[in-house]
This record gives structure tokens, C-alpha cells and sequence, in this order.
């Protein structure tokens, strides 16, 4: 039992500590960290291999070390996985014909936004300079009226 | 038989919640108080007998009935009771059956509230929500109904999914339903605004406590998601930007968005259609989301018991909700055309707009990423991913713009404001920020952009400060703490929420940017280190819980000064054949030491454990901030000002409370 225990949790758990680690500056490894992050697990369900406790994601995190360590460019590197895995692979996707509408949609957005405020509040009145401020009723008895019945209310 | 009766008050729940629909409608639209009392007497019934459904589901899983097909598939008699009760509604049919109920619920709320004098308003919105649960209630019957009993009953359950079996868990889902499903009162609100055709400041003075009280759930619904995944699921994190949580995120960045307009609506009269828009779109997307986790269309880590089919359900009653609502919305544009507030380009009601305006694009921008891989499959054909790096490249920025505007605009006046009036009292606040910044960035060469997020998050923690001491009265009264704690809870509300927001901040750039991280093969009686301390796996300890095995070590940790002890463990559950991490953590002043125990490795022939340790900085600023957040939230709610009666003089109102 106890032996199926252990291989059970071999098969699933951690994977291996890795034998390159020490071959890293602290740049380069700052870059390792970012790119484990950017690189979907394959077999895991949206996992970066950076997280990932997969056998394949240990492997491929070794892989992204050998690529730096052979002085790789992040972006050779993350096209080395998009050519062997597939475009999948890449959780931060590339600019391409098919995602530019991913990565400017945030933009659009917020221009469009933007524009239906500015056309909305012109709407709501032309020029603020021109209201001086005794124009814009503060109170008024009505006003005076409501405030003591909301008094009233409340001390209930 | 319990089990039959249970399933028997689910039909019955269903046809209730159908006749409080029908009477609830007619009764607002004909003004007929005999249909309002009817659906209020149908209110009660649909909430009593979905509570009796639930509880026969409890009950069945309480005493392991293995001749319900449910429970076999997620439970187990040996389960810890905590579980038991928590695992019938850990899966999808029960959670679906507690969605119901929760409706069910919050309309026997609204229908017991003391706001009689808008009564048409509250019949209709009994209607619309009459008829939400009881759809709902129709897709559990029909399509996912945990009463199924199995013609041949197994001896041994299934277990539940073990990383599910956790006390953060077992509360997960029913605050994150309170929220999800207290939006849908909201929308009911809305709805039965747009029919009543008054969508004013005495309609959002009624929504916004339910509005406010969902937001709430939803906050901390979120909080204990994330507290979970960050201690259970041992990789160190707390947020992933998972599909799943992007859902439950969306309803509530719409939900932040929605609590703020509704201020103007209620204290100016502006923005009514605006408020009501908000309040369909932050329902819709909490349908979208039960419709992405429960169909499967997105693969998530949280994906349980899927099936197209239901999605097929779910995007039935998502259409007819949101493109009713909406439909709705448009020929009604009429009557929301209330918009008198006039305000100017600088004052408290522009900078609400943008508040808004950048919510809701963070909202959108979050619901094109969660979705773009279904687009780019559909017209590209293309299998694309979108991970936690988009998002955080794209939500960060436009967070951190509408952030550093907030203790600005905190001080501006309703109707018109003067940035250099307020100026110089943020100049200390300022100054300090770019001091906070200053100094992380000579920390931290190599790290600019921390700065910055310190910078910020230093920035909004005192402006809080600035403002609320500025409204208890700094520099113009002695008792400025005495003035405060007589401050009304509102105010406070806003105060710990708007701090909530810049702690928050603060913990998430320390976090993500220092936090600390390595991996070690360790054999026993061996010591390695780690940021300057000595850390000793002392033993290993094979223990036998209720329905797992366990391997707990037992680590020593010396920092020079003192030792402390660590036990973090895996534990293998043989039922759900399914191994966990159990990770142990010690807080201290600035962060917590946190390790995770992976399998044991013999390649090299002495046997040694993997073990993860991490040193997470101000991580309990991260929880600290968003529980603050919430209670904030808490506080508001606690206003006898929002409780309060609406009265007929409903405009006049909306003024004076300006």
C-alpha cells in the first residue's frame, strides 16, 4: 500500500528539482520566472508551467533554461514553443492578425467610453463657465421641507 | 423518503415561485393589492420549500444514502461531517439547488421589507424574481436533479474532490452565491423599475442596500477563494486569472461600479438609466459566469460535473434574462430620461462617471480576454490562450489610473469642486507616497514598477486618512477623534473601504514582486538555506486521518535567533484517488514563511522529500485589504440612512440628501 502510496504521488506531485539551477545570473533568471509564467502547461487545464506539478511542465521548464542559457531572446524563445506546441502555448498572446483585436480592445473600449461621456455631458449643458454658482439651486424651501422629513425619519 | 420529499417541495417550489411570478406582475401592473398579498404568501412558500428540498439533500448526504445517485458521486460515509454538509452543495446539482434557494430567499426579504409605500415596484420585482428561481428551479428538475436515485446502490461513495474539503471551501460557494444571487434581486429591482416607470432616487435608494449586501458576499465570497487557493493549493498564489474566477470577478467589478452610481441616482437624480443599465449587465454577467463554469465551453481548474447539455440550459436563461432585460431597457429609455442633475466638469458627480467608466472597461476588457479564446477558435480557427499575463498587463494600468485619481476625487463636492481648493490638504500624503516610492525603489534597483505600486498604494492609503479626517473636522476642531467616531457609519464605510483599497495594493506589488521562492530535494536529518535560515527536515510521520493517509514533516526553521517548527504534509485520499498538498505557513511582521512538502525522490539513492518554500511578503495585506473592502462594505449596509423608509416626496428627497 504504502509503495503504491509513494508511486502514485511520484506520478502526480512535484517534479524534480532542477539541475540547472544554479547556471542562472539573477537576470536571466528573473527572465525564467517571467517566461514559466507566460508558458501554458500542455496537459494542464490553464496552468502555467511555472505552477505546474505535470511531468511535461518540469521538462518544459527546463527547456526554457536551456534556451536561455544558450542567449536566446525572450521572443525566440516563446516562438520556439509556439513553433513545437502551437500558438496554445503562449498564455500572453502574441500581437498577430488574429489577437490584435484582443490587444486593442481595452483601448477601443475606453476611447469609446470616453467619447459617449464627453458627448453626454455636452449634451447635458453647453459651457460650465457660464452657470456661475448661485445658479445651480442648492436649497431651496422645498428642499428644506424634505430635509426635515428625512430628519424625521431617521429618528424613527 | 426524505429524499422524496425533498424532491417532491423542489416541484412544488417551482410551481410556487411560477404563481408569485404570475401574481406578482399582474398585481404591480394593475395596481391590485389582492395579487401583491397572493404573490407574498407565494414568496414564503417557494423559500420554505426549496429550504426543505436542501435540507432532505443535507440530510441524505448526513446520513451517506448511497442509493442517491449525488451522493455517491461526492461523498463518502468516512467524510468529516463539516464535508457532508458542505459537499451537497460542493457539486454542481447542489449548487444549483442552493442558487434557488438563496433567490428564493432574498425574496422573502424584499417581500418582508418595510418599504410598503412603493409596493407595485416591490410586486413586480417579486414577479421578475418568481420567475428567475423558478426557471432556475425547472433546470434543476429537468436537467441536473441531485433526488436521482440509482437502481443499484453502491456500498462506498465517491469521496468529494479533496481539495474541496476545506473549511475556507465549505463557505466558498454559498457567500459567492449570495452575491451572485443577490445581483438578481437587484436586476428584479431593475426591471420592475423600468415597468413601473419610475427609475428615480427613491428606486435607487431602495436597490442599493441589496446591492450593497450582494457586493458584500460577493467580496468575501472572493476573499475566502482566493485565502483557499493561496494555502491550498500550495503553489504560493492567490489569484490566477482562471476563467472561473474571472467570472466571479466581473460581477463584481460591475457590482463596485454599480454601488457608486447608484450614489448619484439616489443623492442627485442623475445617472438613473445609467444605474439601471449596471444593475442588468452585473446580473447577466453572473449568469454568464454560472453559464462558463457549469458548460464546460472554457476549461478551468474549478471545472466540476460538466456537461453541454446544461449549458445549453443556462445559455437559455442567460438570453432571456439579458436580452429581455435589455429589450426592456430600450423602449423604456423613456422613462429613465430623468437626468436633471447638473453638475460640472470638476465635481464629485464626473468623478463618479470615470470611476464608472474605468470599472466598466476593466470589466469588459476582462470579459473580451475570458472569451477571445472561443472567438479566435470560431473566426480564426486558431486555438489561442489568454493567461494571467494579458490580463495583468492589461487590468494593472487601467486599475492604477483610476486609483490614483480616487483620494483626488474623494474630496471633491457634489455639483462643482475646485481641484486647488483640495489640493494642499493631499500635499502630505503626496510627499509621503513619493518618499514610500522612493525608498522601494532604492531597495529594489532593478525594479522600477514596484516603486510605482508602492507609491500608489502609500498614496491611496493616506488619502484616505486625509479625507476622513479632513470630514471629522482636522485643523478646524480639537476633538477630531471624538468628531470621528461620531461620524455616521456611511462615511466610515467609504473611510476603511477606500484604505481596504490602497492596503490591498500595497500587499499585491510587495507580494508579486519579492516574494521569494525555492525548491529543495531534502533528506531527513539534512539543512538547507533559505534567506538566511537554517531549515532542517527533522522527520517524517505517516498518519491516518478519517478518509486519507497522510505524510507529515516535521521541519525546523532557524533564523539565528529562535527556532520554530513547521509541519507541512501531502495527504492521499485513496477514495478520490486524488493527492493533496497541506502546506504549513509562519506569519511574521512582514510576511509569512510558507512551505509546501512534495513527493518523496529515491533516483539518487538516499531517499530526500522535494520541499517548496517561499517567503511571501505583506501577504496578509493582500487578504487584510480586501477583507477591509468588505467591511467597508459591511459598514455602509449598517446606515440607518439606507434603511430607511422611502417616502412618497421621493424627488425632493434625493435632493435634500444632497
Amino acid at each position: 500500500m504504502k509503495k503504491f502510496f509513494s508511486s502514485i504521488i511520484l506520478l502526480l506531485g512535484f517534479v524534480a528539482v532542477n539541475a540547472f539551477a544554479q547556471d542562472l545570473d539573477p537576470k536571466q533568471n528573473e527572465r525564467y520566472n517571467n517566461l514559466a509564467q507566460e508558458i501554458r502547461c500542455v496537459v494542464c487545464q490553464s496552468e502555467p508551467v511555472a505552477t505546474s506539478s505535470a511531468k511535461i511542465a518540469a521538462d518544459m521548464r527546463d527547456v526554457i533554461k536551456e534556451h536561455i542559457l544558450k542567449g536566446e531572446s525572450d521572443n525566440q524563445i516563446r516562438k520556439y514553443f509556439a513553433n513545437h506546441y502551437g500558438e496554445y502555448v503562449l498564455l500572453r498572446p502574441q500581437l498577430s492578425a488574429a489577437t490584435i483585436a484582443l490587444w486593442a480592445s481595452p483601448f477601443i473600449l475606453l476611447i469609446m467610453g470616453g467619447a459617449v461621456i464627453l458627448l453626454l455631458m455636452g449634451k447635458l449643458k453647453s459651457t460650465p463657465e457660464e452657470i456661475p454658482p448661485e445658479s445651480i439651486p442648492t436649497k431651496t424651501e422645498e428642499d428644506a421641507e424634505a430635509l426635515a422629513a428625512l430628519k424625521e425619519l431617521e429618528e424613527k | 423518503m426524505i429524499v422524496e420529499i425533498g424532491h417532491f417541495a423542489l416541484i412544488l417550489a417551482m410551481f410556487a415561485a411560477l404563481a408569485q411570478s404570475c401574481a406578482g406582475l399582474i398585481g404591480g401592473q394593475r395596481a391590485d393589492y389582492r395579487f401583491y398579498t397572493f404573490t407574498k404568501r407565494a414568496t414564503d412558500i417557494t423559500f420554505v420549500a426549496a429550504a426543505v428540498a436542501l435540507i432532505a439533500l443535507i440530510h441524505a448526504y448526513l446520513t451517506s444514502d448511497f442509493s442517491v445517485k449525488n451522493v455517491v458521486e461526492n461523498s463518502h460515509s468516512l467524510k468529516p461531517l463539516i464535508y457532508k454538509i458542505a459537499g451537497s452543495w460542493g457539486n454542481h446539482e447542489g449548487s444549483m439547488l442552493l442558487w434557488a434557494l438563496v433567490g428564493a430567499g432574498f425574496a422573502t426579504f424584499l417581500s418582508h421589507s418595510k418599504e410598503e409605500l412603493v409596493w407595485t415596484l416591490k410586486s413586480r420585482a417579486l414577479g421578475v424574481q418568481g420567475l428567475i428561481v423558478a426557471l432556475v428551479i425547472a433546470y434543476v428538475v429537468f436537467a441536473s436533479n441531485p433526488f436521482i436515485r440509482l437502481p443499484n446502490p453502491p456500498f462506498q461513495g465517491n469521496d468529494l474532490n479533496p481539495l474541496l474539503q476545506d473549511p475556507a471551501l465549505a463557505a466558498h460557494p454559498p457567500f459567492l452565491y449570495l452575491g451572485y444571487v443577490g445581483l438578481s434581486l437587484v436586476y428584479s429591482l431593475a426591471i420592475a423599475g423600468l415597468l413601473d416607470g419610475k427609475v428615480d432616487a427613491v428606486w435607487a435608494r431602495i436597490i442599493r442596500p441589496w446591492a450593497l449586501a450582494s457586493w458584500v458576499f460577493l467580496t468575501v465570497g472572493i476573499l475566502l477563494g482566493a485565502y483557499w487557493a493561496y494555502y491550498e493549493l500550495g503553489w504560493g498564489g492567490w489569484w490566477f486569472w482562471d476563467p472561473v474566477e474571472n467570472a466571479s470577478f466581473m460581477p463584481w467589478l460591475l457590482g463596485t461600479a454599480l454601488l457608486h452610481s447608484a450614489i448619484v441616482t439616489e443623492k442627485r437624480g442623475a445617472l438613473a438609466a445609467w444605474t439601471v443599465l449596471l444593475a442588468i449587465l452585473a446580473f447577466s454577467l453572473s449568469l454568464l459566469g454560472t453559464f462558463l463554469v457549469r458548460s464546460g465551453v472554457l476549461t478551468s481548474v474549478h471545472a466540476f460535473a460538466l456537461d453541454p447539455k446544461r449549458g445549453v440550459w443556462i445559455l437559455l436563461i442567460l438570453a432571456l434574462f439579458t436580452g429581455g432585460g435589455l429589450l426592456l431597457y430600450g423602449l423604456r429609455a423613456g422613462v429613465m430620461n430623468s437626468d436633471k442633475g447638473m453638475f460640472a466638469p470638476v465635481s464629485r458627480e464626473t468623478a463618479l462617471v470615470l470611476n464608472n467608466l474605468f470599472l466598466v472597461v476593466a470589466t469588459l476588457t476582462i470579459l473580451v480576454g475570458t472569451l477571445y479564446p472561443l472567438l479566435g477558435e470560431a473566426i480564426y480557427g486558431r486555438a489561442i490562450s489568454v493567461g494571467a499575463p494579458y490580463f495583468n498587463a492589461v487590468f494593472t494600468p487601467l486599475m492604477s489610473i483610476i486609483l490614483v485619481f480616487l483620494p483626488v476625487a474623494s474630496f471633491f463636492s457634489w455639483k462643482r469642486s475646485k481641484i486647488s481648493t483640495h489640493a494642499k490638504k493631499l500635499i502630505p500624503a503626496l510627499i509621503i507616497a513619493i518618499i514610500g516610492g522612493l525608498v522601494v525603489a532604492f531597495i529594489a534597483q532593478n525594479k522600477p514598477m514596484s516603486a510605482v505600486g508602492v507609491s500608489l498604494g502609500v498614496w491611496l492609503v493616506l488619502g484616505a486618512f486625509s479625507e476622513f479626517l479632513q470630514k471629522a473636522g482636522l485643523g478646524k476642531s480639537n476633538d477630531v477623534v471624538k468628531r470621528a467616531f461620531a461620524l455616521r457609519p456611511m462615511y466610515w464605510g467609504m473611510f476603511i473601504a477606500h484604505l481596504g483599497v490602497g492596503v490591498f495594493v500595497i500587499g499585491a506589488v510587495v507580494e508579486t514582486s519579492f516574494q521569494k521562492e525555492q525548491t529543495f530535494a531534502i533528506g531527513i536529518g539534512e539543512t538547507v538555506q533559505f534567506e538566511g535560515r537554517k531549515i532542517t527536515l527533522d522527520k517524517i510521520a505517516s498518519l491516518e486521518g478519517p478518509n486519507f493517509y497522510s505524510d507529515a514533516a516535521q521541519i525546523s526553521v532557524n533564523d539565528g535567533k529562535k527556532t520554530i517548527i513547521l509541519n507541512p504534509a501531502r495527504r492521499y485520499y485513496p477514495a478520490a484517488k486524488m493527492p493533496t498538498t497541506e502546506v504549513d505557513r509562519k506569519a511574521s511582521l512582514f510576511g509569512e514563511l510558507y512551505m509546501a512538502l512534495g513527493e518523496p525522490n529515491s533516483e539518487s539513492g538516499a531517499s530526500k522529500w522535494v520541499l517548496r518554500v517561499y517567503f511571501n511578503p505583506f501577504i496578509g495585506w493582500i487578504f487584510g485589504g480586501y477583507f477591509l473592502i468588505a467591511l467597508g462594505g459591511l459598514l455602509s449596509l449598517a446606515d440607518r440612512g439606507l434603511r430607511v423608509a422611502a417616502p412618497k416626496a421621493s424627488g425632493d428627497i434625493a435632493k435634500a440628501a444632497s
